[in-house]
């Protein structure tokens, strides 16, 4: 649990007044772009990095002041920081040896945790002799035989590569429910926070921009930056015009935009005038040869992605307008194709209405 | 450029050292195994002999001894200049504040730049009969001692001289080691002083191995500073050489003692390379 | 204990330093009798002081350059190609690093006697130029190895030739490193005594073998005139270091054998 914690370097301020608690046996992901303190409140946990201000706890105790080497807290390195001079065996029983455990009982423990990551027998080899993924998962092993009360993990999956990184998220999120510890996960990629976790916070600049399981917040981000953090969505601006059953936002002299009154995410009730974010999920758009839907726009197909399992139309709606429509093959769709001429349409359940960034609130 | 013409840059660089050293020290072995001809040194008479070297190796001659001084004093020496060096190098490997490091770092460097003869006699002046230590004790109340002629002022008198190169090579090393393996042990459980003796120190041999060679090599072959402070109480093979050379002129004996000392230079040399590769197998990646 | 060893390394130099001040004429007593100028005066006047000390600089400067061109292009080799025997050469480039100074001198002194060369200055930078050429080589090795080859490759596909490639793109990389090695070698050649010793002659004196002739003679303060006037010089340079290329470049630079 952390309690309005500040952490200053020289004049940039890398963590903002953080405040959150993290539940038992649950994996919570700091998420966000480089610099945005996720690593640096991560390291603070642990003990690398000095508190400013504030406090952490765990399980109850406060542990700010507390050395590194007596928080009995395990974690897992980007570039994992084996000890390349020791076997895989030592690597392991390294951490033991401060927690007075006798001969019989480490080699237990240390085969325990070898099986858990599925690398048996593997004790009497040097680190430089195992590839990528298995390093990593010694790395994790190391940090879990200790039996401690908290995991961390700063970006662990960065250096392998994709096919690599999927297999090894599956992988550590086993691990992690087989083990039942609360854990703390750090990492840059959205895709990984998003199948990875029990929970997600979104930090930016230091400071924590959502906090949610990661369909609320894919579905329902609080602010641009949490909309366009996640995922690719379309983002149009406007202004509102009215707002009496349902918004009607004119995103530019010509156009408007229907949204549900529901669908605005923000502390103060949004009025006319304001000036707001559309977010709009590219999956959720639809493309057809006649105006269907309530908001609706001619364009003509400008360039069109073709990711394998679906296909990305981007369409030119004239005046500098284009907007992201993703559909997926084989649904009987037709493909379309360049120069194309249709219509782009969605209903007004269908986007987000969010405050504005610059001021963050209506 | 062609494929094999890049070798021919190797060609200037191999070709004078080679002219420069090998040549001469052709005619330094050459010179060895020859008889000692008094008052016409450079003279070459007769044939070949081991006079020479036998002269060198008996036991009732006191060169060995001199070589014993040598290697002994030296590794003293070696020792506890590689144990103060680390400290400071490791201070400047990991320390954060810029500044400290900076005006640390200034200091060694400069400390290096001071010349020998200097360093040699700034010693003179602190360990002699009027000198910084004596007149401290003087005024303490004990007795003036005899420093200068001991094996302990040359011994300081190395330490001083090869301090510098000691810390320059070390600190090059500590940062080869990767702080986050430092803190993965710290996050294990592992105090710091532990950490060091556990992680730290191993992962830094090949360069304390490094410096050790290089301070040795230093050391053994240091010339002023057992000279003076030494104050011909322990010849080093260097000053044995010299007078052998330039007071009996005796160029057989002289040549025949350097070639001894740079065959077991050579020795010492193969061996502490052939350890340090092995060493540098087991501590990287 | 770093502290002590920095108080270790700075005190007798400081002590030098007070002392060179000292009227006196014999150097040795510790607490200064007095301040005064004269020592320093008498070295700035005197010839063979002064004259030691630009044909120290001399020297040293020529072979910094010597060094430099022999020594960067077998750096090159050394650092960018295999080739058989690459390490056997490294050490026997390495070897005068091992031979004491006093063999090296003797052993030339001979060699020059037979080769019929009797030009002390000529002899005397070709010997610096041998004691002093494998720190030369080791620390531009250490820096060639050191530097990101990509910003070269670069260079190359974009259709700079070797040579062009090496001024515009490689040097400016590797300038830290050059620099660092000249100045170790310089230091290396500047303060040599035992070899110049024998290779000199009245004529050619360079500051560290006037020094020591004077030192035989009469054990005064000058000594520690000079040595001081010697220390403030290299703060000097220390200082110019710091400003243009970072002292931190520095530990890069100390040879390593068995690499």
């Amino acid at each position: 649990m952390y309690a309005n914690v500040f952490k200053h370097f020289g004049n940039a301020t890398a963590v903002d007044n953080f405040s959150l608690t993290v539940n038992k046996r649950e994996l919570l992901t700091l998420l966000g772009p480089s610099g945005c303190g996720k690593t640096t409140t991560l390291r603070m946990t642990a003990g690398l990095e000095t508190v400013d201000s504030g406090s952490i706890l765990i399980n109850g105790k406060d542990v700010t002041t507390v050395p590194i080497y007596r928080r009995n807290l395990g974690m897992v390195f980007q570039n994992y920081a084996l000890f390349p001079h020791m076997t895989v065996f030592d690597n392991l029983a390294f951490g033991l040896k401060f927690r007075k455990k006798t001969k019989n009982e480490t080699t237990k423990l240390v085969d325990e945790a070898l099986r858990l990551v599925a690398l048996p027998g593997f004790g009497d080899r040097y680190p430089r002799q195992l590839s990528g993924g298995q390093q990593q998962r010694i790395a994790l092993a190391r940090a879990l035989v200790i039996e401690p009360e908290v995991l961390l993990l700063d970006e662990p999956l960065s250096n392998l590569d994709m096919k690599l990184r999927r297999k090894m998220r599956l992988e550590i999120r086993r691990i992690q429910r087989e083990v039942g510890i609360t854990t703390i996960y750090v990492t840059h990629d959205q895709e990984e926070a998003l199948t990875m976790s029990d929970r997600v916070a979104i930090m930016n600049a230091g400071r924590i921009m959502q906090v949610g399981r990661p369909r609320e917040i894919y579905q329902c981000p609080n602010s641009q930056f949490v909309a366009n953090f996640i995922g690719e969505p379309n983002l149009l601006h406007g202004r509102i015009l009215s707002a009496n059953r349902e918004f009607v936002i004119s995103i530019d002299s010509q156009r408007k935009v229907i949204a549900m009154l529901q669908n605005a995410s923000s502390e103060k009730p949004a009025s006319v005038g304001d000036s707001v974010s559309l977010c709009l999920r590219p999956e959720r758009v639809e493309l057809n040869e006649k105006s269907i839907h309530k908001n609706s726009f001619a364009g003509e197909i400008g360039i069109i992605e073709y990711l394998g399992s679906f296909v990305r139309y981007y369409v030119d709606l004239g005046r500098g307008l284009t907007l992201a429509c993703t559909r997926q093959m084989g649904l009987g769709e037709p493909v379309r194709s360049l120069g194309e001429k249709v219509y782009i349409g969605w209903e007004p359940e269908d986007c987000l209405v969010l405050p504005e960034e610059r001021t963050g609130e209506f | 450029m062609k494929r094999s013409s890049w070798q021919l840059l190797l060609i200037p660089g191999a070709a004078l050292v080679g002219a420069l050293l090998v040549v001469p020290l052709v005619m330094l072995a050459d010179m060895s195994l020859h008889r000692y001809v008094p008052f016409a040194p450079s003279i070459v008479v007769g044939g070949y002999t081991l006079d020479s070297y036998l002269i060198f190796f008996n036991p009732v001659e006191a060169y060995l001894r001199v070589l014993y001084d040598t290697l002994a004093i030296s590794l003293y020496s070696v020792v506890l200049t590689i144990l103060l060096g680390f400290s400071i190098a490791h201070f400047l490997a990991r320390t954060k504040h810029v500044r400290m490091r900076k005006l640390v770092m200034s200091i060694t460097i400069a400390s290096f730049f001071t010349g020998t003869l200097v360093r040699v006699y700034s010693w003179v002046i602190m360990l002699g009969q009027g000198g910084v230590v004596n007149t401290v004790l003087y005024a303490l109340g004990f007795e003036r001692l005899r420093l200068i002629g001991t094996d302990t002022a040359i011994i300081l008198g190395l330490i001083h001289s090869s301090l510098s190169l000691a810390i320059l090579v070390l600190v090059g090393s500590i940062r080869n080691v990767d702080p986050s393996v430092e803190q993965a042990a710290w996050t294990l459980g592992a105090d710091p002083i532990t950490t060091f003796i556990r992680i730290t120190l191993p992962l830094s041999m090949p360069g304390i191995l490094a410096a050790f060679v290089i301070l040795y090599a230093w050391d053994a072959t240091a010339f002023l500073v057992p000279m003076i402070l030494g104050a011909g109480t322990h010849l080093f093979i260097a000053n044995l050489i010299y007078d052998k050379f330039m007071s009996t002129t005796n160029f057989p004996m002289g040549s025949a003692i350097s070639v001894v000392f740079i065959l077991i230079s050579l020795l010492f040399f193969s061996l502490s390379s052939a350890l340090a590769k092995k060493l540098g197998r087991t501590t990287h990646d | 204990m770093a502290a002590t060893t920095l108080v270790f390394l700075i005190l007798p130099i400081l002590v030098v330093v007070i002392l060179s001040f000292d009227p006196r004429r014999y150097l040795a007593y510790f607490p200064p009798a007095g301040f005064t100028f004269k020592w320093y005066q008498f070295l700035i006047t005197s010839p063979t002081m002064m004259g030691g000390l630009v044909l120290s600089v001399i020297i040293a400067t020529i072979t910094v350059v010597n060094c430099l061109v022999v020594g960067l292009p077998c750096a090159y080799c050394i650092a960018r190609r295999q080739f058989r025997g690459k390490e056997l050469l490294l050490n026997f480039l390495s070897l005068p690093m091992l031979i004491p100074e006093v063999v090296i001198g003797i052993s030339l002194l001979m060699f020059f006697t037979r080769a019929l060369l009797y030009d002390s200055l000529t002899k005397i930078l070709l010997a610096h130029f041998l004691f002093t050429f494998p720190y030369m080589l080791r620390a531009l090795t250490a820096t060639l190895v050191g530097y990101d080859k990509s910003a070269e490759e670069a260079a190359l596909v974009l259709g700079a030739n070797q040579i062009q490639a090496f001024a515009s793109v490689v040097f400016p990389l590797i300038r830290a490193g050059v620099i660092g090695g000249s100045i170790f070698a310089f230091f290396i050649s500047f303060d040599n005594t035992a070899v110049t010793l024998f290779l000199a002659d009245p004529f050619t004196r360079t500051l560290p073998v006037a020094l020591f002739v004077r030192l035989k003679s009469y054990s005064d303060p000058v000594i520690a005139a000079a040595s001081t006037l010697l220390i403030a010089l290299s703060y000097l340079i220390i200082i110019l270091l710091e400003k243009t290329v970072g002292l931190d470049k520095f530990t890069g630079i100390a040879p390593l054998p068995g690499r």
